[in-house]
């Protein structure tokens, strides 16, 4: 006698006894569950991460995503922070997104990827800012403002301290734009900052 | 008058977009994600859409790549500006849909030439 399979995407029950091994299942209903269990797991964030880099269901990545928010370790953190350069736009948002959900947990990865190579992945972490429930995300921001070196970051830094910025920084921020004298954009962000703080 | 909708998660990089092109005469409408941009661009009529590529909920890509199905929007002149400057970057622009690709930060007077142009309004 055959048997009928009433939803094609039913968790193994084998694979749903591990969560780590229904995170690698065959079917995107198994490895979402899997991902959902492993939300309390400091120790899953390696296989979660590894999972998030290979997997194309959308639904799964969102669970992974959640998962890693909710560990809410610094080893989430820099999973979550290396996302910050990949071509995946999506994910790249995303992990953005989760970042600025974790409070202090992304301090430490916050120095480190303030501090990387690339510019676009310094512009990605100082956006974490905006949202980050954190005393120190204005000083981060302070920081790019006063010493990166790149417009764009400052850009970015001016328009977070827009956001979370108190009077008393607005001299850094001017000082800042007159950095780049070449930048017309810039002096209007200082001058919109000056309005939008007081 | 010329429509342009600006659609960028940056309050300022919004504001910079309508300071400088409402002075050089073009009416400006803002969305702050790709979403909200696909909403006001079916629901209203626009002449040019300047677009984003890193926005929360909807990116620069997506909006383009859904824009470009829609009726209301295939014919609608996009530009994408972003921070990104690799040739890959500006690639994956075009075969989203856009018409042309600036880097930020965009000078004043590039913006409103872009513009105009774009919009089959300049002289």
């Amino acid at each position: 006698m055959a048997l009928i399979r009433k939803h094609p995407e039913a968790p193994a029950p084998a694979a749903a006894e591990d969560p780590l091994v229904a995170l690698e299942g065959a079917t995107a209903a198994e490895r979402r569950e899997a991902a959902h269990r492993l939300a309390g797991d400091p120790g899953a964030v390696g296989p979660l991460a590894d999972r998030l880099a290979r997997e194309a269901d959308r639904s799964v990545r969102e669970a992974i995503l959640l998962a890693l928010g909710r560990i809410g370790t610094a080893e989430a953190a820099d999973s979550l922070f290396a996302l910050l350069g990949s071509e995946d736009v999506w994910l790249r948002n995303a992990a953005i997104e989760t970042l600025s959900e974790m409070d202090a947990a992304v301090i430490g990865a916050l120095d480190r990827a303030l501090s990387d190579p690339d510019s676009d992945r310094r512009i990605f972490a100082v956006n974490v800012l905006v949202s980050l429930r954190h005393p120190a995300a204005a000083d981060y921001a302070r920081r790019a403002l006063a010493e990166d070196a790149h417009v764009n970051v400052v850009a970015a830094a001016i328009d977070v301290l827009a956001e979370i910025g108190t009077p008393e920084m607005i001299p850094e921020i001017e000082a800042a734009a007159e950095r780049f004298p070449d930048a017309p954009f810039l002096r209007f962000a200082a001058r919109a900052a000056r309005r939008r703080i007081a | 008058m010329t429509r342009i909708l600006v659609v960028d998660d940056a309050t300022t990089v919004r504001m910079y977009y309508r300071d400088v092109l409402e002075e050089a005469g073009f009416a400006v409408e803002e969305a702050v994600n790709g979403f909200e941009g696909l909403e006001k661009a079916v629901a209203e009529s626009f002449d040019l859409i300047l677009v984003d590529v890193n926005m929360p909920k909807m990116d620069g890509y997506a909006f383009l790549r859904q824009g470009r199905t829609m009726p209301e929007l295939q014919a609608v002149p996009a530009v994408m500006i972003s921070t990104e400057s690799a040739a890959q970057d500006r690639d994956r622009a075009y075969a989203a849909g856009a018409n042309l690709y600036l880097v930020k930060p965009v000078r004043p007077e590039v913006l409103t030439e872009v513009a105009a142009v774009m919009a089959g309004v300049a002289p």
